[in-house]
């Protein structure tokens, strides 16, 4: 994921931005990224909606089955592990190395209790009998929920990578940039959670 | 501590708390539109804040500005 600086440095911090074109903040290939999970989500987002329309009493009763209380939490864990991680990401590039490794730490804490939690959810509906087999609703559920449960354990992997990758107040060209990719992948977590949560948890 | 994080952070703290609170706050009826926004905001804020698009190149900075848009249109369609 690294690229080289031709660049100027058009922030504050003493890393540079990288303005070429091949070179957005974080590499390419993040990017590539985000595009394809954001369409992917979008797509399993529009057979949740189309396949609602067709069985309007089953997702009605599915929607109310599931438990807000949980889905608030997850969605405030995930938010407040987002400033974490661009808390991270500014002392980064600012040179505030030992900063940045606490903001890594504590985005990285703040996804595995969003993992905790979401690991109680999936049991208490586990035991009710509400497994992916119950209903289409369910099933998309489980799939759309469960494939974002995995990308953010991936996240939190990725940032204690990140994170072990550097000691002391000079992370390094190198450094910076594999952190912001994992700032983009984790911030891409945080995106995709709340595009879910309304069409999964709120809508009437 | 950044301030301007912690403001975003308090924003989207609230508009969540105001998305989910459905329930107890009938007549103000908010709800999923409320979280779409928030979703939107959220996308936002990756590209341009959090990450510093805002200086790439100008083709990254329109491409993920369509890319947004396109999340926030596909948001209001699916939600309809």
């Amino acid at each position: 994921m690294t690229a080289s600086t031709s660049t100027s440095a058009p922030n504050s911090g003493s890393a540079a931005v990288p303005t070429g074109i091949w070179e957005p903040p974080g590499g390419i290939l993040v990017w590539l990224l985000v595009l394809v999970e954001l369409l992917t989500f979008g797509m399993g987002l529009a057979v949740l909606v189309v396949l609602g329309g067709r069985e309007p009493e089953v997702f009605a009763v599915g929607r109310a089955g599931l438990h807000r209380g949980w889905a608030f939490i997850n969605t405030l864990v995930l938010v407040t592990g987002g400033w974490w991680m661009a808390e991270a990401i500014t002392s980064l590039r600012n040179g505030r190395g030992e900063a940045a490794r606490r903001g890594i730490l504590g985005a990285a804490g703040f996804g595995a209790l969003f993992l905790a939690v979401k690991g109680a959810e999936y049991a208490s509906k586990l035991s009710a009998g509400q497994d992916l087999h119950r209903d289409t609703f369910h099933t998309l559920y489980w799939l759309l929920t469960g494939f974002h449960y995995l990308h953010v354990a991936v996240a939190v992997v990725l940032l204690l990578a990140v994170r072990r990758g550097w000691r002391g107040c000079d992370p390094g060209r190198e450094a910076v940039e594999n952190a912001e990719a994992a700032g983009v992948f984790w911030h891409l977590c945080d995106a995709i959670w709340l595009i879910l949560v309304p069409f999964l948890y709120l809508l009437p | 501590m950044n301030r301007p994080h912690a403001i975003v952070w308090g924003v989207l703290v609230g508009l969540t708390a105001v998305s989910f609170a459905g329930e107890a706050l009938p007549s103000v009826r908010p709800g999923p539109g409320v979280l779409a926004g928030v979703a939107f905001v959220k996308v936002w804020l990756l590209g341009f804040r959090y990450m510093d698009l805002r200086h790439a190149h100008a083709l990254w900075r329109v491409a993920y500005g369509g890319l947004a848009s396109l999340v926030l249109a596909g948001l209001v369609i699916l939600g309809r």
